[in-house]
């Protein structure tokens, strides 16, 4: 294109131009007072965020409190144990009778596997039972 | 207010003294009036004041995000908030102006991140170019000739950086010295004489090629 065909542009008179054009007309009042009266969404992204991490912990405290109550209420790997210099067969006797609890009784020989770790977890145990 | 009593319990002398300062550093008195009213509550008084500067606040926050409609509405609307939510909190440090400039930057600013994470919303390479190979002169009507030229205008400006546009929106439609545009963006002269040489050089240079003068 030569320099005879080129348009001038007047800058400041094109940027006003262009910015009344693309610039709202009227300003909204009614949504400032609205919007400056909430909480800045930060503020209430937080208030929400710290509300359920106190419930989070609330629940796991009382659960854990539960939790604690009830495994050591009714569990006993290992209720007594007692050791016999006559030799006996490895057997393992579950049985029941009516008033009590099921039992479980292991016999076994001093050098076997199982009584290594059945007497290492009553050791391991400092009140006598899991 | 930044003394820690209330404005009702000022001696008039010193509100006076502070006009006049404030008023030493281009503001104008009823401004300064309307915004100490503002700053305590008064929304008549703040409605008016914006009423005011509506037209400035627009047409910075429609330079700053580029002519872009969708993006100016929003700018200039929670500029407003904004403004109304700091007036309380204003220092009286500096002239109104730059105060109320400010809020407008940092608004528009974070109204361009928000969009951008979802939009491109710079013109590419090729939608550039291709607004050039448009003809202006296909009717001749000198409506047509002029929403073309801001077309071009617009296109070239948005190759410019948001502040080098505010700036140089706020050198040119609002007459703002060198020394003001200085303090408003915390500039060295120097260095806001050569940022509003090189956006106008770069507008100028990006016109030519669409074939535009800047007169």
């Amino acid at each position: 294109m030569s320099s005879a065909e080129k348009k001038t542009i007047d800058l400041k008179a094109a940027l006003k131009d262009a910015a009344m054009t693309s610039a709202p007309s009227f300003p909204d009042f009614a949504q400032v007072y609205r919007k400056a009266e909430q909480r800045p969404r930060k503020v209430r992204r937080f208030a929400f965020s710290a509300a359920v991490m106190a419930v989070a912990a609330a629940a796991s405290f009382w659960v854990g409190i539960y939790w604690h109550s009830q495994s050591s209420r009714d569990v006993a790997l290992i209720d007594s144990w007692s050791t016999s210099a006559s030799s006996v067969q490895s057997t393992v006797n579950i049985g029941t009778s009516s008033g009590q609890q099921s039992q479980v009784v292991l016999a076994s020989s001093p050098s076997t596997a199982v009584n290594l770790f059945v007497q290492d977890l009553w050791e391991s145990s400092s009140s006598g039972g899991l | 207010m930044s003394t820690g009593k209330k404005e009702s319990d000022r001696l008039p002398s010193a509100v006076s003294q502070e006009a006049a300062q404030s008023s030493a550093m281009g503001d104008d008195p009823l401004d300064l009036a309307l915004a100490a009213n503002a700053a305590r509550g008064d929304k008549g008084a703040f409605e008016r004041l914006m009423w005011r500067w509506w037209d400035r606040i627009r047409g910075y926050c429609a330079a700053f995000v580029a002519f872009d409609p969708e993006l100016a509405e929003e700018a200039a609307q929670e500029s407003l908030i904004r403004i109304y939510k700091a007036l309380p909190r204003w220092r009286k440090e500096g002239p109104l102006g730059a105060y109320l400039y400010g809020i407008c930057r940092t608004t528009s600013a974070d109204v361009m991140r928000t969009h951008a994470r979802h939009h491109a919303r710079n013109v590419q390479v090729e939608e550039f170019e291709s607004l050039s190979l448009e003809s202006p002169h296909a009717t001749g009507e000198t409506n047509v000739l002029r929403e073309e030229a801001n077309k071009m205008l617009t296109a070239a400006m948005q190759q410019l950086e948001p502040v080098d546009r505010s700036m140089l929106y706020l050198h040119e439609v609002e007459g703002k010295g060198l020394s003001e545009l200085g303090v408003m963006y915390d500039l060295p002269l120097g260095t806001v004489k050569s940022r509003l040489f090189r956006a106008r050089d770069k507008v100028g240079m990006l016109l030519r090629e669409m074939g535009y003068e800047l007169s």
